[in-house]
């Protein structure tokens, strides 16, 4: 008995060491708040990668069917790497394989946790909460970089992109195909058809929607606001939910507007590169909910 | 012996003991929804492989409704239903009393309608939400009210039972509760303390939400609502198949019951310990503070005691039976046990079976080992093992006799039923293999990865080798659920009758009474001890869900599937 005893107390604290001087990896709560809160708080309002010290990252990652924005970290190997995690829409989680972050994203719930990543490499992210038909699709990558190459990577990013010639400088299809790549295909998949019955074709019913009067302006609240409820495309009806991007830089809004309406069967409809920066930053002035982007879609005169 | 006679005498039966055909009833209709639920399996292990059978189902619409029936039938179906027929029949036969007909049969019928409902919800893919519940993701109203129904209903019958065994005492004061009835009693006990939790959120959250009423439900609150219940539920299918390991094995295996208090213990601890744990599937949520995960943790561990007293006792029991059979040495026991009898074979493989899923289930219960395998594979592999062979495979084990003995037909083949039995723990063995193993390489579970988006294919590439695993243990499961349901249809659909000789009876362990004194007497009087099982959970769970309450961030509903 005493033996007993004498291990469950070794147990215990060797519970309780281990968490209180590896514990940081734990999520815990920063506040509430909901989606709707997201973008107007302090450390969502650049998502990503930020340097707060030296030697001191921040990671703001936010889940949403299904993707994590952004879906592609890279850090420094060694670095003290604060995250700040939440939900957009419903329950995801952040597992990174190789690690102890296993954290669930909680819509409602802002989630803190710290780590070190102690060896170069990718590390794979899964979501391992079932969030929707498209949750396998719902990866990402953290790379760890050796200090040298993290610092070359940053001076790239941080260099002034090309002086902006017309509207669309920035918004290049590559950009676009990339954007498209991360955040469009698990759901509307690579070949712009969808996925029956669950998420629309993007495949000639984009160049439709553009055609339509008030169409061009509709299709950057989309991408900025999301969409809920249901609607009829091409002789099926979806009632899915398009989260709001706005996340994404105005370039990158542009880009992947362009990318789609240039391809698969959009491709030839319309002039090339239609939207610039600047378009999407026009429509950023007004912010709408999901439920004012689809009733302006009715407004669209859209036969289908 | 002419048919006249043969129907004169199964009238008797009948007319005896009326609860026999409502027990069937309960037993067939958890078997049926197995069936369905085990079919849809091996798909899920070949969708680990990287083989997406479901493309060519246009019966299911995804794999997620797929996922979703097998969860429900399965964990929530054929556990309820056969569970409250179990232990409705063995203690009102110890006890020696009738059960109310009418409300036994009442509460069936409103278990099958509720059943259907939410059958019908599931099967037109509008709730493939899982057997879990997680809001924001929101079913169609049936699906949350027809299993509320399913709960209702075995709560009627386990009241009933708790009030069975009261009359019992005030008839006999001077006797102890008799061991089977008792473990039945406790795990009914168990039930209502466990059951407040998952009621809670269907009554007060999910239903209204789901019919319009109320607009929003905090996710975290419903998490920690459902794992209330989702915690303790695993001791409500585990107990049942206790009372077997206890109360009846030892008879089929020639053995005894070690010790009739240490069994009544067992239990009582497990109606203390096992309800102010179920932060422990919570770790990796960030609104519970981490000083309340630890507490829960740690009150995870004592689970493992009557586990562990369990695991010894139980096999004391055999070992007796075994050298009473002429075995010799440390292990020549195990040889000598009925290994023949399909019905102790399955059992006895079933215990085996809940070694590995109970080491597996003290790293779920660690809070710093929990991380590394929270939400992936390893944990479907975990309770595959446990409710999945432990549970399942004692109750395939207990209906070779039992449904014989409730129907006078003769069990259809022994050989089938070993081979059933064999099927189905190697099958399990196998996929908990595979499945421990690609958790460990932070395979997510609930994925459909046989259906990764191009750019994504081979992302789980350095998981091939226990994916295939998995893969393989489908196709032996497959088979071993052909094996059983063909013994267990054969043998309801039998021509043949038994005679009242031939046909089995209950195995009791234990059939002298015992007097209620001393420590049998302390242990007796459970209502103390349910007493200080609800201080428990209000001491584990008041402080969080109270704070909880009080800041609700109300999330609306969403259909992404």
């Amino acid at each position: 008995m005493a033996v007993m005893g004498a291990l469950l107390v070794v147990l215990v604290v060797f519970i309780v060491y281990s968490l209180a001087v590896e514990g940081a990896h734990i999520g815990q709560r920063v506040q509430r708040g909901t989606p709707a809160d997201l973008g107007r708080l302090e450390m969502f309002q650049t998502p990503g990668v930020m340097e707060t010290g030296p030697g001191q990252y921040r990671v703001s990652v936010i889940g949403q069917a299904f993707s994590f924005a952004p879906a592609l970290i890279q850090l420094p190997v060694g670095a003290q790497v604060t995250f700040f995690a939440s939900s957009r829409d419903v329950l995801h989680g952040y597992h990174v394989a190789g690690t102890n972050i296993n954290v669930e994203l909680i819509p409602g719930e802002i989630a803190t946790w710290s780590y070190t990543f102690r060896e170069p490499g990718e590390y794979r992210v899964s979501c391992n909460e079932y969030c929707g038909i498209s949750h396998q699709n719902m990866v990402g990558t953290i790379q760890v970089l050796p200090e040298a190459e993290f610092a070359a990577l940053r001076e790239q990013q941080e260099a002034p992109p090309a002086a902006p010639g017309d509207a669309a400088a920035g918004a290049s299809l590559e950009l676009g195909a990339q954007v498209y790549a991360a955040n469009c295909v698990a759901c509307h998949q690579a070949n712009g058809q969808g996925l029956a019955g669950v998420f629309p074709p993007l495949s000639g019913h984009a160049a439709d929607v553009y055609a339509a009067d008030g169409g061009r302006e509709y299709l950057v609240d989309v991408l900025l606001y999301g969409l809920m409820g249901p609607i009829p495309v091409q002789g099926a009806t979806y009632n899915g939910v398009m989260p709001a991007w706005s996340q994404l830089s105005d370039e990158q809004i542009a880009a992947v507007l362009n990318h789609v309406l240039a391809s698969w069967d959009n491709a030839g409809r319309v002039e090339e590169l239609p939207y610039g920066a600047a378009d999407v930053a026009a429509r950023r002035e007004d912010a709408k909910t999901p439920d004012q982007v689809y009733a302006a879609r009715g407004q669209l005169g859209l036969e289908e | 012996m002419t048919t006249g006679t043969v129907a004169v005498a199964r009238a008797r039966t009948v007319l005896a003991h009326p609860e026999k055909r409502v027990t069937l009833a309960f037993l067939v209709t958890g078997f049926a929804a197995l069936l369905v639920g085990a079919l849809i399996g091996p798909l899920q292990a070949l969708n680990y492989a990287g083989i997406d059978v479901y493309r060519y189902l246009p019966i299911l619409a995804s794999y997620y409704q797929g996922l979703t029936l097998h969860g429900v039938l399965n964990a929530l179906v054929f556990t309820t239903f056969a569970i409250t027929g179990l232990i409705l029949y063995l203690p009102a036969r110890e006890l020696d009393m009738r059960p109310n007909m009418a409300l036994v049969w009442f509460a069936y019928w409103l278990m099958l309608f509720g059943l259907v409902m939410a059958g019908v919800a599931v099967a037109t893919n509008t709730s493939s939400v899982m057997y879990t519940f997680y809001p924001p993701l929101m079913g169609h109203w049936g699906f949350y009210i027809g299993l509320t129904l399913v709960v209702v209903g075995s709560l009627l019958v386990g009241g009933h039972v708790i009030h069975m065994r009261l009359m019992w005492k005030r008839a006999h004061p001077e006797l102890a509760t008799p061991i089977v009835a008792y473990m039945s009693v406790v795990t009914w006990y168990l039930w209502f303390v466990t059951v407040v939790g998952l009621v809670i959120e269907m009554v007060f959250f999910l239903i209204p939400w789901s019919l319009g009423i109320i607009d929003g439900v905090d996710p975290q609150l419903a998490r920690t609502l459902f794992w209330w219940t989702g915690h303790p539920i695993v001791y409500f299918w585990l107990l049942p198949a206790y009372v077997s390991w206890y109360g009846l094995v030892p008879r089929q295996a020639g053995g005894e019951l070690i010790s009739d208090g240490l069994t009544r213990l067992a239990f009582l601890m497990f109606l203390l310990f096992s309800t102010p744990v179920g932060f422990h599937h919570q770790f990796t949520d960030p609104g519970i503070p981490a000083a309340w995960k630890l507490v829960h943790s740690l009150m995870t561990m004592m689970v493992g005691v009557p586990s562990l007293l369990t695991a010894f006792t139980v096999a004391a029991s055999l070992e007796i039976g075994g050298r009473r059979r002429g075995g010799r040495g440390w292990f020549g026991w195990i040889p000598k046990l009925p290994w023949g009898d399909a019905s102790f074979a399955a059992q006895a493989l079933a215990m085996i079976s809940f070694v590995f899923g109970g080491a597996g289930g003290f790293v779920n219960a660690a809070f710093n080992l929990n991380v590394v395998v929270h939400n992936t594979t390893w944990i479907p592999g975990h309770f595959h093992l446990t409710v999945g062979t432990a549970t399942a495979l004692t109750f395939m084990g207990i209906t070779y006799w039992l449904v014989p003995h409730l129907t006078r037909r003769p069990l259809y083949s022994n050989r089938l039923a070993l081979w059933a039995s064999w099927l189905w723990f190697t099958g399990m063995m196998v996929f908990g293999l595979g499945m421990h193993w690609q958790g460990l390489l932070a395979v997510p579970r609930r994925a459909h990865i046989s259906n990764l988006a191009d750019n994504l294919q081979g992302i789980y590439a350095d998981a091939a080798v226990p994916a295939a695993i998995t893969g393989i243990s489908g196709v032996i499961l497959f088979f071993a659920v052909i094996c059983y349901f063909t013994v267990l249809f054969g043998t309801l659909f039998s021509k043949r009758e038994l005679s009242e000789a031939e046909t089995p009876q209950v195995p009791w362990v234990q059939n002298v009474r015992i007097h209620s004194e001393g420590v049998t007497r302390f242990l007796d009087r459970i209502s103390f001890w349910l007493v200080i099982a609800v201080v428990l959970v209000l001491i584990a769970y008041g402080p969080v869900l109270w704070d909880m309450f009080r800041n609700q961030v109300g999330i609306p509903g969403l259909k992404l599937w």
